[in-house]
């Protein structure tokens, strides 16, 4: 076999594993409510020409000066959305994930037979994510933590590392206009210098520059249509209480059996970075893994960002611990056939998980929101928090609806009430607080999923009248009005 | 002698620690949850002993007995995340494979102890939920300043229900949350009613001037 052949091969094998990674990410890619009040507010940019100053979509919304989060990702979706459909939603947010995990695996791990070992891993990251992958901006952040990972371990690897003052300035100024995560360009660069004080002293030349780099990704943060006034709305957002009540935001569960996986994994690149990391690095490389872990602990939004720390670290550390490996296989009759093997073995997984059929409405009541607005049934309508991105873009701001998942625009006890009436809340003594409730919003027309603990409460409740059922949710409207 | 004393200390308030959460009243069986009181001081306990295992053991050339031990505080970690009783024998033998490896000076173990105590008595009250006033006048001061007309508009309505013959506070309230909320012809209607017939004179110029501002508005 000839060393074009193998080198054919190689690729062949390389792509067909890029293939697996983005048809994973494909097949589990959902539009839900975050996606949609994303585009909805990226439409008013481009329907009026201008940043919207109050918010146009929720009435119970306190947001008297309302700021776009992530004004790149709103306006580029509700561009997409309106000009080539929400499939091609759907396929550019797969590209992003998938290329953050794909920049990940294959800037870290240089070697084959590295690669070989870590695309389980990279499979695991997406893995991981399959119940929470939908189009929203978390998904061009991670590409971002892909573009700053990178960066770190480049700074990592140099001895002496003159900063490059524009990457970190782009990727600031990139990242902000993507994401409110932009925060870790510079809590993450800050993070790492510190955990330098676990190597030996002639090891942290590094330390200065991560963080002059972190300065410098704070700075480019602000630009953006907002200038510093978004940064200081996203570190709000950050400490509203409200965030950490967000399913998102808080502890996975352990008793499943995909959180404890990460846990074994963090621990795993831990003690294998320790063992065969690079010895000038290997301890603050096992201090930032165990961060990321204890972060990953705390939310679950940070459980695919810490299995990127480790796929990054053993990507390292399988380079630098397998390359006698690599030596001894290049000779290896049975090599090129096991990669032609492979090769095929994940185009066919990828070609099954990426042909399967996608409805990008699956997830949304989207033929009782046409009856509502056919209907003109009356305002205010009451629908389940993840259902109002949805509806603010269906109805397009004809009608305001009472939450969605822009949580920083509404005040705690609004959400706290949400909740109540979703779930059909009763008091101690047994008193209905979701009729209550929905008296004291001047609810009139109530959106639900069906089955839901509302939807059977309503069902048999005098004052409203079912009327529209369809096989996912149920629209219920006041018989009397409200007395004034 | 030092040393000893760092070792004692650390060991007894890593282990009380433990103990007192495995055992605590939300059983000991259930995983960890970030969000409980007390929780993250643990994940940090937690993570500085997997840290330090984790380097005792790398410092030296480790033998076998280390590696396993060193298998065996990870899997105890995992298991201390899925139930919180796991946290003691974790603790335990973290601390057994940080003595089998390098054990690292007395200093570090004291610093330690007293880090983990303040923060302990500063990081651990348990938050207190606002809970709104029952008298419909607080609760309405209140709901405003929440920044929920809905809810405020439901507590001004109660007051305003409750003010008998001396009415005033309570409607202007009202009929100022109405018109917030875009309810003008109920502002309208229940203003009117402070203007024209209050009890105190003070009361319905006040309510006038109000109305004035409402007019004047585009």
């Amino acid at each position: 076999m000839t060393t074009r052949t193998l080198v054919a091969l190689g690729r062949a094998w390389l792509a067909s594993s890029v293939a697996l990674v983005v048809a994973l990410v494909w097949s589990n890619m959902d539009i839900l409510g975050d996606g949609f009040w994303t585009m909805a507010a990226g439409r008013i940019v481009l329907e009026t020409h201008a940043l919207p100053g109050r918010d146009p979509y929720a009435y119970t919304s306190t947001a008297h000066h309302f700021i776009l989060q992530m004004p790149a990702t709103e306006i580029g979706l509700a561009w997409l959305g309106d000009h080539a459909g929400l499939h091609a939603v759907l396929l550019v947010t797969t590209v992003a994930v998938g290329g953050a995990v794909t920049w990940v695996w294959l800037a870290h791990a240089r070697s084959v037979i590295a690669r070989v070992v870590t695309l389980p891993v990279a499979l695991f990251v997406v893995f991981l994510q399959k119940d929470d992958l939908s189009v929203r901006g978390q998904a061009f952040g991670d590409l971002a933590f892909a573009a700053l990972l990178a960066c770190m371990m480049r700074l990592s690897a140099r001895a002496r590392a003159p900063t490059k003052w524009l990457t970190p300035i782009a990727l600031g100024a990139f990242w902000a206009n993507l994401h409110p995560s932009f925060l870790l360009a510079v809590l993450v660069p800050l993070l790492w210098a510190a955990v330098r004080v676990f190597d030996a002293p002639p090891n942290r030349s590094s330390m200065r520059a991560m963080a002059t780099f972190a300065a410098l990704a704070a700075a480019g943060a602000t630009l953006n249509p907002y200038g510093p006034e978004l940064v200081a709305d996203v570190v709000r957002l950050a400490a509203n209480p409200t965030t950490s009540q967000i399913d998102l935001f808080a502890s996975p569960d352990f008793h499943s059996p995909w959180p404890l996986a990460l846990v074994g994994l963090s621990v795993a690149t831990m003690l294998l970075s320790l063992r065969w990391g690079r010895a000038e690095h290997r301890a603050s490389n096992a201090a930032m893994v165990a961060v990321f872990l204890g972060a990953s602990c705390v939310a679950r939004r940070y459980g695919p960002l810490a299995a990127m720390v480790d796929l990054a670290i053993l990507g390292g550390v399988a380079d630098a611990s397998l390359a006698h490996v690599t030596v001894r296989l290049r000779d290896h009759a049975r090599v090129p056939l096991a990669m032609a093997t492979l090769a095929i073995l994940e185009l066919t997984a990828a070609a099954r998980l990426a042909s399967a059929p996608k409805d990008a409405l699956f997830q949304v009541p989207a033929a009782s929101a046409a009856f509502i607005d056919a209907h003109a049934l009356p305002d205010r309508v009451f629908a389940p928090y993840h259902w109002g991105g949805y509806l603010e873009w269906a109805w397009r701001g004809r009608r305001k609806v009472f939450v969605d998942g822009r949580n920083q625009v509404f005040p705690a006890s609004v959400l706290e009430d949400a909740r109540a009436i979703e779930s059909a809340a009763s008091d101690a003594r047994g008193e209905d607080i979701w009729e209550r409730l929905l008296e004291t919003y001047e609810v009139a027309t109530v959106l639900v999923e069906n089955g839901s603990p509302l939807d059977a409460r309503l069902h048999v409740e005098p004052r409203w009248f079912e009327a529209h059922r369809d096989t996912r949710a149920s629209v219920y409207v006041r018989r009397a009005p409200l007395p004034r | 002698m030092l040393e000893r004393i760092g070792v004692v200390a650390v060991t007894a308030l890593a282990l009380g620690m433990a103990w007192r959460d495995a055992l605590g009243l939300d059983g000991p069986w259930d995983a960890f949850v970030a969000q409980q009181p007390r929780a993250m001081i643990l994940l940090a306990l937690r993570l500085a002993l997997l840290i330090v295992a984790g380097l005792a053991t790398s410092v030296r050339r480790p033998t076998r007995g280390a590696y396993a031990m060193m298998v065996a505080v990870a899997l105890l970690f995992a298991a201390s995340l899925a139930w919180r009783l796991m946290l003691v024998p974790f603790v335990a033998a973290s601390l057994a494979t940080v003595f089998l490896g390098a054990p690292p000076r007395a200093s570090v173990f004291v610093l330690a102890a007293l880090a983990t105590a303040v923060a302990s008595l500063t990081l651990a009250p348990s938050r207190v939920e606002a809970i709104a006033p029952t008298d419909p006048a607080a609760a309405t001061a209140y709901w405003r300043r929440a920044e929920n007309p809905f809810r405020a508009r439901a507590a001004a309505f109660k007051w305003a229900q409750h003010e008998g013959s001396a009415f005033g506070e309570g409607y202007l309230a009202l009929a100022e949350i109405d018109f917030a909320l875009g309810h003008r012809e109920v502002a309208e209607r229940v203003i009117a009613k402070v203007v024209e017939r209050a009890p105190d004179p003070a009361m319905r110029a006040r309510a006038a001037r109000v109305r004035d501002t409402w007019h004047a508005a585009p």
